[in-house]
């Protein structure tokens, strides 16, 4: 009996972003500057301040810059908000960044 | 020299002939002279601009006949217009029956000019120009040879103005003229296959299959996408799923009145891609769609966006089948609804013989053509509320398959979260005052709310019934009468619910309900969990299309039937 065989082509395609390795975690928090980020949705107005209050309890020293010193991250001036970032962060001397709310 | 090639026999997907020869047209008149014309004509709205003018053309080509109008709604009653039929056959000796002017007027109103010429009456049939085939379609579906259409020189009926510039009814009346004395009768649209079964041969599989996807697409057998090959085998296979006969008659499929049998229902389940679980589903979606509740011609046939909308509602089945009810359940890319939907589109196609522009006549058609079926998501209802098959009258351990005649799609995010019970109702609400349907209005039917996870959540901490969220609603969703009947006379007011039409004119900016009663629309809990989600899905109502629910009935063999074809869910990330 004859065999048929027939070759396809991979439908997919090949990722387009670079891999990148995670920086490593802060240890400790005390004394750290935080910076916060939001899509000024899904109540980021409730959950930012009691992530504050909680972690201030826990680590003496945490500071943190309130989302709205960078501006919305998901909304209509993304981009360019999105592009001023590294340097807002180097400016606020950001050892860390919570980002949120996904919804 | 020998050459080997691969041969593929595949079953017809149409119900072909039915083996009734076709009753030849009516003789034509010699002359007009001395001859009784009766007129039957419906009332379609732009009848009351348009017929005046008719009349009037009609007399100047025909002055030596004698006219007799008679008039009815589309939407008679059957018996009434049978009787109506016989009158104006018995008393003339042709016919001139007006007017198609959509996809609904002409399909409902073309059988009344196919009656009266299977009488031995010779008919003309008016109709706008894009409507013809239809008129001349259904001609044959009623096993009559052909239909005399005079056909307008426009696809539609002009303001008055060019209603007299260009002689609108004076042509309309030569092609009358033309119908009832000189017409003879032409071959279909489309020719019509009536093999059993067809033959593709060429130098491999690949080819010989793609033979076959040229040959059914060229005979309007195809949504486009690629077909499985109904081979026999895999007919057979997909039978396995049915515990009724394979000659076993479902439905007859309107509006191309082909049989429904079993076979020819899992024919194009296996072009559909589907697996043989799945047909217990789709027999229970073609007794709905073809319940006389659903008016599947009207669905069919309809210049409206409309399209049939799936609902399972039984746990136990969903999981079974691995049907989506949750994420992206209304689509797309889940092997279970996207099969099982797009057999039912074809099967509309191929026993119903519709096809875009020659029957199937809506102005845009609509994405949920394709066609949808989802899952209900019972876990959610934590035992809150039944579901739906309970609150459609089965026991809660009979799968059920619901069909909403579905015309709008209006998703709608919930804020602020989490939400109460007023601010959804609040969203409902809006998006039905938003899209009622401005001919019907949706409050003769049924309209349909979908409820994501989430937003069932608030329901259920607020402690509602379903019947209590479906009393509010239907006392918040209403518009002043002033609003939704302004502009509306004659017949399209008189389609609506007298005590509607009463209400208004008493007072034209009292508000009126927009849904028919609380019960009228249909609530159901589907989509995955996160934002609260609603979703409205607006009736069609140019036809009298019902909600209809319809058991799903496995076979004895079900469980070895599961377990023989297992291995083709779709890929859920836990």
């Amino acid at each position: 009996m004859q065999e048929i065989g027939y070759e396809v082509v991979w439908p997919l395609g090949k990722m387009a972003s670079e891999k990148v390795t995670l920086v490593p975690r802060i240890t400790d928090l005390k004394n750290k500057t935080i910076c916060e980020l939001s899509d000024y949705g899904f109540r980021a107005e409730e959950i930012f301040p009691i992530l504050r209050a909680s972690l201030a309890g826990q680590y003496p020293g945490i500071k943190f810059i309130d989302y709205t010193n960078f501006g919305n991250t998901h909304g209509p001036r993304e981009d360019e908000i999105v592009a001023t970032l590294p340097e807002k962060l180097r400016q606020y001397g950001c050892d860390a960044v919570i980002s949120g709310v996904g919804g | 020299m020998t050459t080997d090639r691969f041969h593929l026999r595949v079953l017809n997907p149409t119900g072909g002939a039915e083996g009734q020869p076709l009753i030849p047209n009516a003789p034509r008149l010699k002359n007009l002279n001395g001859k009784k014309i009766g007129i039957f004509r419906n009332r379609v709205p732009v009848g009351q601009i348009f017929y005046p003018y008719l009349d009037k053309a009609l007399k100047s080509r025909m002055p030596g006949a004698e006219f007799r109008t008679w008039e009815m709604s589309v939407l008679a009653d059957a018996d009434a217009r049978a009787a109506k039929l016989r009158e104006v056959a018995d008393n003339s000796d042709g016919v001139i029956v007006a007017m198609g002017m959509s996809g609904g007027s002409t399909t409902r109103t073309a059988p009344d000019a196919i009656r009266i010429e299977k009488s031995g009456k010779p008919v003309a049939f008016i109709v706008t120009k894009c409507f013809r085939s239809n008129a001349r379609f259904l001609a044959r579906s009623e096993g009559l040879e052909d239909l005399a259409v005079a056909p307008m020189i426009l696809d539609y009926v002009p303001p008055e103005e060019e209603i007299e510039k260009l002689d609108i009814a004076g042509k309309v009346a030569d092609e009358v003229v033309t119908a009832l004395t000189q017409w003879t009768a032409q071959p279909p649209d489309i020719a019509e296959v009536t093999e059993a079964s067809l033959d593709f041969s060429s130098k491999d599989f690949s080819t010989a299959q793609e033979e076959m996807e040229r040959f059914f697409l060229n005979h309007g057998w195809s949504d486009g996408l690629p077909l499985v090959p109904p081979t026999e085998e895999a007919v057979d296979r997909m039978l396995e799923g049915a515990s009724l006969p394979r000659d076993h008659i479902i439905a007859r499929f309107p509006p191309g009145g082909m049989n429904a049998t079993v076979e020819k229902i899992a024919v194009n389940a296996v072009m559909a891609g589907c697996l043989p679980q799945y047909m217990p589903v789709i027999l229970g979606a073609v007794e709905a769609i073809t319940d006389p509740l659903f008016d599947l011609i009207g669905v069919q046939c309809t210049s409206g966006q409309v399209a049939p909308f799936f609902i399972v509602s039984g746990k136990e089945l969903i999981e079974e089948l691995n049907i989506n009810d949750s994420f992206c359940a209304v689509g797309p890319g889940w092997k279970a609804n996207a099969a099982m939907g797009r057999a039912l589109k074809l099967i509309m196609m191929n026993l119903g013989q519709t096809w875009p522009g020659m029957n199937d006549m809506k102005a845009f058609g609509s994405p949920f053509r394709y066609l949808c079926l989802i899952g209900e998501n019972e876990a959610a209802y934590s035992g809150a509320w039944e579901p739906l098959r309970v609150a459609e009258g089965f026991s809660v351990d009979q799968p059920t398959i619901s069909v909403m005649p579905a015309m709008s799609w209006q998703p709608d995010l919930v804020l602020p979260t989490p939400p109460s019970v007023e601010r959804i109702i609040s969203h409902i609400s809006l998006q039905a005052k938003v899209k009622y349907d401005r001919y019907a209005l949706n409050c003769m039917y049924n309209n349909l709310v979908l409820i994501s996870p989430t937003a069932f959540e608030a329901i259920r901490r607020e402690g509602f019934s379903r019947k209590g969220i479906q009393e509010i609603l239907y006392e918040k969703i209403e518009l002043p009468g002033r609003e939704v009947f302004d502009g509306r006379e004659g017949p399209l007011l008189n389609r609506l619910p007298k005590r509607l039409v009463e209400k208004y004119q008493k007072d034209p900016s009292a508000a009126v309900p927009l849904l028919l009663n609380p019960e009228s629309l249909k609530i159901c809990i589907a989509g995955g969990p996160g934002p609260d989600m609603i979703a409205y899905i607006g009736t069609w109502g140019y036809g009298p299309s019902h909600f209809v629910t319809k058991p799903i009935n496995v076979p004895g063999n079900w469980k070895s039937l599961l377990a023989r074809y297992r291995g083709w869910e779709s890929p859920t990330i836990k």
